[in-house]
């Protein structure tokens, strides 16, 4: 269907002005139509980690190839070969069972799709899918987060009755992360609220 | 150590931490989030590539991958790209270093600076985990790999010369850090760190820096990141008797500084702008040193004729020198003189000391020091580059003043000023300028 071109971009763009011919719209497609599709940097090493993180076969030293081929016997060397080792992307319904698999190797709380498309797209593109696990496994940081949990406890004289510890406490982790807290000076008397919102939505609600 | 009263923005903090403890290690910064990274990808067989602008604490996240898989500190093997004088040269070395590497983190600077065969050569060692030259098939020893990159992989690919299947092998999860600029509450932290250290190192009792002189750092710019901030704080020790370091000792102007300043910008807006403008302007070091050079060769035609000649020569060598850790015969290769020279020449540097630490010459004493860290072998000799900038600089400004004074800051006879601006001149006629940055970023 073709838009109306009487209404406004949703985009809200500057291109009111000449509404294009389908004409136009063909010649921009041809202009702009790449023959073969971009290289996807990064993408063996983003499925080798992937592999490692499932430790479903063997490192890279010994032979992931033929650990690999022997999961799947339909798997071709040559294929898996470029798969782990030259940036060649699998056919799609290949990539996702693969990485199906390899997800459900891990521990729960990990999103299939999201790491398909992360080995294809990687960061910043597609936000890591062990972003926050990296944050989280850090000892140092848990301790500040203990610190402003006791903190604004105390301040907003919230009792224990009136949270679950463990999601304030992850709630607290994730504000820290999103706010780029690493350290206990990061914090400052601004973050007291909002970490009091997210952390106790029922307080504020 | 500092005393606890004494650390910068301690009084800030909400939570209550000590404040020796908080300085224990560099690890008190954490790069927003780098060093995490780097500690997560320890645990994993990854290519690692770090990537940031010079100075910025590359080869410091390089380590943490390393210590984090559990490697010693004797294990880690800095492989520098910019010193292979030609393909066969990166080819063999890299070679050796990967017989080698069992259990070591190999790391790689600036690879995009090697021929393209060697680079190639590399990714496909690194990606298929196999040494790749005739005979068997065999396994590369287990070890890490690590590349450190002055910029992101899509730009030094597109231009600057960094091989596509390099590029890839290291693309996996790269490591961006940030410029001082971006987070500047970490400059004080780091600034307190290493005047501790350095001061510790000298035998030297500091009560750390003046208010002025946070106030300038806070306001500071820092293009050289952390190299700068160590760069000034080793300077204002060297200059200062007392035990406080001010604005100035660190050469540092508050109020220069601030009337600079963009006006702040309030918290949504900044979340509002997303991702920080790729088009900022970032010199290089070089770029920085030709504007430092000016302003000191306008200082000495206008105020007190300096040998800035001498000078120039003098930091030079003391800069290669610093890079090869002493080591007289890698500094004569790099500046393409003779062993004998270079001794013939340290005890004249040495008597110029003092002269040197004039406050015009400090900036460009600072930059050459950088550009020399980060700069591949030069293709030509240093000193030719630097003096034609020099000299360049003399006479754009000076060109009304009489030759006696312009001999003078070149530090050089007469004669030997009009032989070389000659020279000058003819290689301008030719249209083959001095190249502008040398090969460095």
């Amino acid at each position: 269907m073709v838009p109306d071109k009487s209404t406004p971009s949703p985009l809200g763009d500057g291109n009111a002005s000449e509404p294009k011919s389908v004409q136009q719209y063909a010649d921009e497609y041809q202009r702009l139509c790449d023959v073969e599709l971009p290289p996807v940097l990064g993408f063996s090493a983003r499925l080798n980690m992937l592999w490692d993180l499932a430790d479903a076969a063997p490192s890279q030293f010994d032979g992931r190839v033929s650990g690999v081929m022997a999961i799947n016997p339909l798997w071709k060397e040559s294929d898996v070969r470029n798969w782990l080792q030259k940036d060649v992307l699998p056919p799609p319904l290949e990539l996702h069972n693969m990485v199906k698999f390899l997800v459900s190797q891990l521990p729960q709380g990990h999103n299939a799709r999201r790491w398909e498309a992360f080995l294809i797209y990687g960061a910043p593109t597609v936000a890591s899918p062990v972003d926050h696990l990296i944050y989280r496994e850090d000892q140092s940081r848990r301790n500040i987060a203990s610190l402003i949990f006791a903190q604004i406890t105390d301040k907003y004289e919230i009792p224990p009755s009136a949270y679950e510890a463990e999601e304030a406490f992850q709630r607290c982790l994730t504000l820290m992360h999103k706010f780029n807290i690493y350290e206990a000076r990061d914090f400052q008397p601004g973050h007291m609220e909002p970490f009091k919102n997210f952390m106790f939505p029922a307080e504020t609600g | 150590m500092i005393p606890a009263s004494s650390v910068a923005s301690d009084s800030d903090s909400l939570i209550d931490v000590d404040a020796d403890a908080a300085l224990d290690g560099y690890v008190v910064d954490n790069m927003e989030g780098a060093v995490d990274q780097a500690a997560f990808l320890a645990r994993v067989d990854l290519p690692v590539a770090v990537i940031g602008a010079r100075g910025t604490g590359k080869m410091y996240l390089a380590r943490v991958v390393h210590s984090e898989s559990g490697g010693s500190s004797d294990n880690i093997v800095s492989v520098d790209c910019r010193e292979f004088r030609n393909k066969l040269d990166a080819i063999t070395s890299i070679a050796r270093e990967l017989e080698a590497a069992e259990g070591k983190t190999l790391v790689f600077k600036s690879p995009h600076l090697m021929h393209a065969d060697a680079q190639l050569k590399l990714a496909r060692q690194i990606s298929s985990r196999t040494f790749i030259d005739a005979g068997p098939q065999r396994y590369l020893p287990r070890a890490r790999f690590v590349a450190l990159f002055p910029d992101t992989l899509e730009h030094l690919s597109a231009d600057y010369g960094l091989h596509e299947k390099l590029a890839s092998v290291f693309a996996g999860y790269p490591i961006y850090v940030p410029p001082m600029r971006e987070r500047k509450r970490a400059v004080l932290r780091w600034a307190n760190k290493i005047l501790s250290q350095e001061a510790k190192a000298g035998g030297r009792v500091m009560q750390g820096f003046s208010p002025d002189a946070e106030a300038a750092m806070l306001a500071h710019e820092w293009r050289g990141n952390i190299t700068e901030i160590r760069q000034r704080v080793l300077g204002a020790l060297d200059r200062s008797t007392g035990d406080w370091l001010t604005a100035v000792d660190l050469g540092l102007f508050f109020e220069e500084a601030v009337g600079s300043r963009a006006p702040e910008e309030s918290f949504l807006e900044l979340m509002d702008k997303g991702a920080p403008d790729s088009t900022t302007y970032n010199p290089s070091a070089i770029a920085e040193f030709d504007q430092a050079l000016g302003v000191a060769v306008h200082d000495s035609l206008a105020v007190t004729p300096n040998p800035l000649g001498d000078w120039l020569d003098d930091e030079l060598l003391l800069a290669v020198l610093a890079r090869y850790q002493q080591d007289v015969r890698k500094a004569a290769d790099f500046l393409q003189t003779s062993t004998r020279n270079i001794n013939r020449w340290l005890p004249k540097i040495a008597a110029r000391t003092e002269e040197r630490r004039h406050p015009a010459w400090r900036e460009p004493a600072r930059l050459v020091a950088e550009w020399v860290r980060e700069a591949p072998v030069p293709e030509s000799p240093p000193q030719e580059y630097l003096r034609a900038k020099l000299l360049a600089h003399i006479e754009q400004q000076g060109s009304e003043s009489n030759i006696k004074l312009r001999s003078q800051i070149m530090a050089v006879s007469i004669p030997t000023y009009q032989k070389r601006l000659k020279a000058l001149l003819t290689k301008s006629a030719d249209g083959n300028p001095a190249k502008d940055d040398s090969g460095a970023r």
